[in-house]
C-alpha cells in the first residue's frame, strides 16, 4: 500500500505528473536555444 | 437560499460572459492579413500560447465527462490525467513545437492542411485532411456545445435551448470579430478561471470526504475495484482512453496551431514548463469525480427522471452544488462555461481557415487579396459556428454517435503525416495520403462496427484511435520506402537552416 491508502499503482500516476513537471523544467534549461533570424523561426 | 445561490451564480457568470467578450473584441481588432486572423500574426507570447493550450484541450468534456469516468471507474481514471499531461503536454510540446514553428514558417503555411500541401507537394492531401477537419470538427463542436448548454440546465435551472444559444452566440461574436488573437487571449483568461474553479472544488470536496486516505478507505468499502489500477476499468479501456486524448492531440489542429504562432521557436522551452504546469489541473476532474462517487453513491435517488447512462455526468455539478459556496461554485461554473468556449471558439477559426485558405484560395485556386481573405475568415467563422449551435439545439442521434468518432478520425488523419514531416525527410506524398485515408478508414470503421455491436470488437475495449493510428504508421512507412521522396528543392526549404524567412524558390541555399 502506498501513502495516504493509495494503491501503490495508483500512486504511481501521482509520481507521474510530478516528475513530469520537474522534467519538464530540465527539458527548458538544458535544451540548446538556436540562433533565431529576426522572425524568430 | 436556492434563489440567492442562482443569483450569485449568474452574477459571477455575468461578470464573466462580458469580461470575455471585451477582451475578445479589444484583443482582436485590426487583423489585416490572413495569417493576423487565423494565426495571430505569430506574434503570441509563451504565457498566451500555454495556456490558450490548456483551455482547448480540456474542454468542458473533461471537467463533466472526466467526473464522469472517476464517478463511475474511480481512482484508476487519474491516469488519465498524468498521461495528458505527460503525452499530451509535455511530448507534443518538445517533440512536435519548435521543428513545427520553424518549419511553418519557412513553407510559409498558416493551416494544417497547408502544411501537408507545402512540406510533401501534395495538394490531395491538403484536400483530405481540410475535409476531415470541417466535417468532423464541426460535428465535434456540436458536443462541446451540448457539455456547455447541460452544465448551465443543471447548474443554473436554464431551458437547455436558452443556454445552448447564449454560450454559442457569445462566442460567434468575439470569433468572428477578433479572429485568432481573440480566441487566444480570451482562452488565457478562461483557462486561468478553469484552473482556479478546479482547484477550489477539489479542496473543498477532499474536506468534505475527509481527505485522501478517508476516500480511499471508502472507495474499498464500495468496491476495492474502484481505488485499484486498472480496478473496474481494465487494461484495454484504461490504456486506449489515455492514449486517444493525449497522443490524439499531436493530430488536433486546434492545438498544434499554437505551435505556428507563437513568436520565437524558442520560447516554446518556456512554454513547455508552462503548459505542463498548468496543464497538471487533468488530475483533479478524476479525483472529484472519485469524491462524488464516495459521497453521492445513489445518484439515481437524487435524479430520478436521468437515464442511468447518463447520471455519472452529474457527478461534478452535484458536487458544485452541495459542497461549494455560492462564490465558488459561480467560479467553477464559469470554468466549466470557460473549457466549453475556448474549445469551441478555437474550433471555429481551424474551420473557417480550413474552408477559406485551403479549400477555396488554394484548393479551388479562387485569387483573394488578403483583406477579402480576412472577410470571408469571418464569415465562414460565423458560418460554421450557426450550424454547430443550430444542430445542438436539438440534435440527431447519428450526430451524437459520430461526435463520439470525430477526436479518433482527426487524429488518426493528422498525427503520422505531422510527425514525420518534420522528422523524416523520406516521407512521401504518396504515404501520406494512404496513411491518412487508411487511418481514418480504420478508426471510423471500428468505432462503427464498435456501435453495432459486433462482439470481438465490443470485447476487446479498444478504442478505434488505436487500430487508426497502427495502421496509418505502418501504411506510412511502407508506401513512403516503395514510393519517390519530395523533390530536393522542396525538402530543402523545408529542412533549411539559417536562412531568410519564410524559404522561397529564389533563396533556397
Amino acid at each position: 500500500m502506498a501513502p495516504l491508502g493509495f494503491h501503490w499503482l495508483t500512486f504511481l500516476a501521482i509520481v507521474v505528473t510530478a516528475a513530469t513537471i520537474v522534467a519538464a523544467i530540465i527539458w527548458a534549461i538544458l535544451a540548446k536555444p538556436r540562433r533565431e533570424n529576426e522572425d524568430g523561426a | 437560499m436556492e434563489l440567492s445561490r442562482n443569483l450569485v451564480y449568474l452574477l459571477i457568470l455575468g461578470c464573466y460572459l462580458v469580461a470575455v467578450v471585451a477582451i475578445g473584441l479589444i484583443t482582436g481588432r485590426g487583423a489585416k492579413k490572413g495569417s493576423d486572423y487565423f494565426l495571430g500574426g505569430r506574434r503570441i507570447g509563451p504565457w498566451v500560447t500555454a495556456f490558450s493550450f490548456v483551455a482547448a484541450y480540456y474542454s468542458s468534456v473533461l471537467i463533466i465527462g472526466g467526473g464522469g469516468f472517476g464517478y463511475k471507474f474511480g481512482m484508476a481514471s487519474i491516469w488519465v490525467g498524468a498521461i495528458n499531461v505527460l503525452v499530451g503536454c509535455f511530448l507534443a510540446w518538445a517533440v512536435l513545437g519548435r521543428r513545427l514553428r520553424r518549419m511553418t514558417h519557412r513553407l510559409d503555411t498558416i493551416t494544417v492542411p497547408g502544411f501537408f500541401a507545402e512540406r510533401f507537394g501534395s495538394p490531395s492531401a491538403r484536400l483530405f485532411s481540410a475535409a476531415i477537419i470541417i466535417l468532423f470538427l464541426t460535428i465535434y463542436n456540436v458536443a462541446v456545445l451540448k457539455g456547455m448548454g447541460n452544465t448551465l440546465e443543471v447548474l443554473m435551472g436554464w431551458p437547455y435551448w436558452l443556454a445552448v444559444i447564449v454560450s454559442g452566440a457569445i462566442i460567434l461574436l468575439y470569433v468572428a470579430v477578433g479572429g485568432y488573437l481573440a480566441v487566444v487571449w480570451t482562452s488565457f483568461v478562461q483557462a486561468w478561471i478553469m484552473i482556479f474553479g478546479l482547484i477550489f472544488l477539489t479542496v473543498f470536496a477532499l474536506i468534505q470526504v475527509g481527505g485522501l486516505e478517508n476516500l480511499n478507505a471508502s472507495l474499498a468499502a464500495i468496491n476495492p475495484g474502484l481505488m485499484k489500477t486498472p480496478g473496474v476499468w481494465g487494461w484495454a479501456g484504461l490504456i486506449s482512453y489515455c492514449l486517444i486524448v493525449s497522443f490524439g492531440v499531436w493530430g488536433m489542429p486546434q492545438l498544434v496551431i499554437r505551435f505556428y504562432s507563437i513568436k520565437k521557436a524558442n520560447l516554446l522551452r518556456i512554454g513547455t514548463v508552462l503548459a505542463v504546469v498548468g496543464g497538471s489541473v487533468a488530475l483533479l476532474p478524476y479525483l472529484n469525480g472519485a469524491i462524488a462517487r464516495v459521497l453521492y453513491p445513489n445518484l439515481a435517488e437524487l435524479y430520478p427522471n436521468v437515464p442511468q447512462g447518463q447520471l455519472a455526468d452529474l457527478a461534478i455539478p452535484t458536487l458544485v452544488k452541495n459542497v461549494l459556496p455560492s462564490w465558488a461554485g459561480g467560479l467553477l461554473l464559469a470554468g466549466v462555461v470557460a473549457a466549453g468556449m475556448s474549445t469551441f471558439a478555437a474550433i471555429l477559426i481551424i474551420v473557417s481557415s480550413a474552408v477559406v485558405r485551403d479549400l477555396v484560395q488554394k484548393g479551388l485556386r479562387v485569387k483573394m487579396s488578403e483583406r477579402k481573405l480576412v472577410m470571408w475568415g469571418r464569415i465562414v467563422s460565423l458560418a460554421a459556428g450557426v450550424v454547430s449551435l443550430l444542430i445542438a439545439l436539438r440534435p440527431p442521434d447519428l450526430i451524437l454517435v459520430i461526435t463520439a468518432f470525430a477526436w479518433a478520425v482527426i487524429a488518426s488523419t493528422n498525427l503520422w503525416p505531422i510527425l514525420f514531416g518534420v522528422y523524416w525527410k523520406h516521407t512521401s506524398k504518396a504515404g501520406v495520403l494512404a496513411s491518412m485515408i487508411s487511418g481514418a478508414g480504420v478508426a471510423l470503421l471500428w468505432q462503427a462496427l464498435a456501435k453495432i455491436g459486433w462482439k470481438p470488437i465490443v470485447s476487446s475495449g479498444i478504442h478505434g484511435f488505436i487500430p487508426g493510428i497502427i495502421v496509418g504508421l505502418l501504411t506510412l512507412i511502407v508506401i513512403s520506402f516503395f514510393t519517390r521522396k519530395p523533390e530536393p528543392e522542396r525538402l530543402k526549404r523545408a529542412f533549411a537552416r539559417n536562412t531568410p524567412y519564410p524559404v522561397t524558390r529564389r533563396n533556397i541555399p
